[in-house]
């Protein structure tokens, strides 16, 4: 036995105190090896690189817990990225993603594969490594892998998200469109809303794949769930590369008003399955008997910018009530006070432009899908835009110019620009 | 030049022969009824007064003509927007279209023709040329759009050159705005005349 491992010159033996071992000859990586068990192995082993301090998020997810009182959500709140902590929010959203009465959400998987070939033409072929910010359940990252992989057959994945369970269900779906997952499958578990996060991130996507081009991607109308949404976006195109490129996709209005503003809510308080998803983090984080008809959406309009919904529970028993928040103290959870429990918005198509020239990204290419238009002042849709680093954008993110980025070719045909000096 | 110097002669020489009309009567002061110098003084005046006459009369023709050749082409371009190049109007949903032009011959008309006042009509001189040029810019953007139909008609590029022109924010619904002020400028004008 033991010389056969030697003659294979993987293994040598050494002297223990316990008397001889075979162990891997020095040099010889252990993540090589893993690598090769992962493939071979009939058992579902997926890696997943740690870069959260689950303490600190615990203890950052009660504070927002004790907040103080308020009707309108600005007390109490589960930030987004805990929406989908733990197994519970997963299985959730899993479901919420397959509901027939989540139009949009149906619709915006529906068409993916088509928006996103039409968008990701403009690669030219380009070989791309991909990193997935919010990679979520992994099914429009697996159509995204397809495209991608065709051009790249070695091209590394990385999805990134807070929720460990999340990556095992995109690690799982994604699996099978690379030949060997565990060296191309890179799983890193990070909240990409923390600065620190993104710097740590860039360090380990240089020293993993240097300077080959990477497609950056944050989906499905993900940047809308963060309250400083401007301000994420801004962070994560800023790791973009001359090289590089990113994939964003928003969700859109073609107008502003209060009315469109209560038709954006009306599609969350349609689907049950949402409301199960938006609860499941109570449920998962606290001791409170959650009753779905207790989530209330409030709808708004952000100046020249989108629709805003925040979809809220609030105590409508009648009474206060003693919740237990994750670190087993009790929070007065009272008669009509409110937890917020997830923001989302609408983005004003037409400014858009103005939007990408903040973040200092030039357009390439992009697509709009218009989903069920039933109002004669425009429907909602979604936006899937290819962004490039733009060179330019001074330091400090803002153009020096002012230059007008149309969304593409017809827009920029037909936007009137003039209308701003009006 | 010539033109300055015929009206100033003219003029000094009416004025002239008025003069020496009243120079006769005041010099020869034996005449007992001194019709000649009168009817002198009258003819002048008339030819004074009638060519200023028949001048406003000509002005409020053209002006008249200019504004009712606008008024009936800005209500032909309201109904190519609000038909033709409406978003209600239903489009073949394969291949491309060919969109008709939004005119501007009566507004060029109004403008190089001269049948606007110049302080009266300042407010509408200034619409007119926002007007013009709007109605090219569409034009023009309707030629590429056409043209680029034609050499890429994929169903999804050909949907988003529809969208882009029937959006809220485009050119033509500027062009609509435009229009609808401009038409209850001339409208007023019209109803002054």
């Amino acid at each position: 036995m033991v010389n056969a491992v030697r003659e294979s010159s993987e293994y040598e033996v050494v002297e223990t105190n316990g008397g001889r071992s075979v162990v891997p000859q020095h040099g010889d990586h252990l993540p090589g090896r893993l690598d090769d068990l992962i493939d071979e192995s009939e058992f579902s082993w997926s890696y997943c690189l740690v870069g959260e301090d689950q303490a600190d998020k615990l203890a950052r997810l009660t504070g927002d817990l004790r907040r103080g009182f308020s009707t309108d959500g600005r007390g109490k709140q589960i930030t987004s990225g805990f929406s989908y902590w733990g197994i519970g929010p997963t299985i959730a959203w899993i479901q919420a993603c397959a509901d027939p009465f989540y139009l949009v959400m149906r619709e915006s998987i529906a068409s993916f594969p088509k928006r996103l070939r039409y968008v990701l033409d403009r690669l030219d072929g380009r070989p791309f490594h991909y990193v997935s910010f919010g990679a979520g359940t992994g099914q429009k990252d697996r159509e995204v892998l397809r495209v991608l992989h065709q051009q790249h057959k070695d091209l590394r994945y990385v999805p990134v998200d807070l929720s460990a369970e999340m990556l095992r269900v995109a690690y799982e779906r994604t699996g099978r469109i690379v030949a060997h997952p565990a060296r191309q499958i890179l799983p890193v578990q990070l909240d990409f809303a923390v600065r620190r996060n993104v710097a740590a991130l860039q360090e380990l996507l240089v020293r993993t794949v240097g300077d080959e081009p990477i497609l950056y991607s944050l989906l499905g109308n993900t940047i809308a769930n963060f309250e400083e949404d401007g301000e994420i976006a801004r962070r994560l195109t800023s790791l973009l590369r001359e090289q590089d490129a990113f994939l964003l996709e928003v969700a859109t209005t073609e107008n502003l008003s209060p009315v469109l503003a209560d038709e954006a809510a009306e599609e969350y308080l349609r689907s049950r399955a949402y409301k199960e998803f938006v609860t499941s983090s109570l449920l998962h984080n606290t001791d409170l008997i959650v009753d779905t008809d207790s989530v209330v959406f409030h709808s708004s309009v952000e100046k020249d910018r989108a629709l805003l919904v925040r979809a809220l529970y609030q105590n409508r028993t009648g009474h206060d009530i003693r919740m237990t928040v994750p670190d087993r103290s009790q929070v007065l959870f009272q008669h009509e006070d409110t937890i917020l429990l997830q923001v989302t918005r609408k983005y004003l198509r037409r400014t858009l432009p103005a939007f990408l020239g903040e973040l200092g990204t030039e357009l390439v290419h992009s697509t709009h899908e218009e989903f069920k238009a039933d109002n004669p002042a425009g429907g909602f849709g979604m936006d899937m835009l290819l962004l490039r680093h733009d060179p330019g954008q001074g330091t400090d993110g803002h153009k020096a110019d002012d230059g007008h980025k149309a969304a593409d070719p017809a827009e920029l045909l037909w936007s009137d620009t003039r209308r701003r000096s009006r | 030049m010539i033109r300055q110097a015929i009206t100033i002669f003219t003029f000094l020489a009416l004025l002239a022969a008025m003069a020496a009309c009243v120079l006769w009567i005041v010099v020869s002061p034996n005449q007992n009824t001194p019709l000649d110098p009168i009817i002198n003084i009258l003819v002048i005046s008339s030819a004074l007064t009638g060519i200023f006459a028949e001048r406003w009369a000509g002005a409020r023709q053209h002006r008249s003509q200019a504004l009712n050749a606008l008024a009936t082409e800005l209500h032909r371009n309201a109904a190519l927007l609000d038909a033709d190049l409406s978003p209600t109007e239903s489009e073949p949903t394969v291949g491309p279209t060919v969109y008709p032009r939004l005119l501007v011959s009566a507004a060029d008309t109004a403008l190089v023709s001269g049948a606007l006042d110049r302080r009266r009509d300042s407010a509408l001189l200034s619409q007119l040329h926002g007007w013009r040029d709007t109605v090219y810019g569409v034009n023009q953007r309707l030629d590429l759009t056409e043209l680029l139909m034609f050499s890429n008609n994929s169903p999804m590029e050909l949907r988003n050159y529809r969208r882009a022109l029937h959006s809220e924010g485009s050119y033509l619904s500027s062009a609509r705005q435009l229009l609808a002020e401009l038409t209850a400028e001339v409208s007023a004008r019209l109803s002054g005349l």
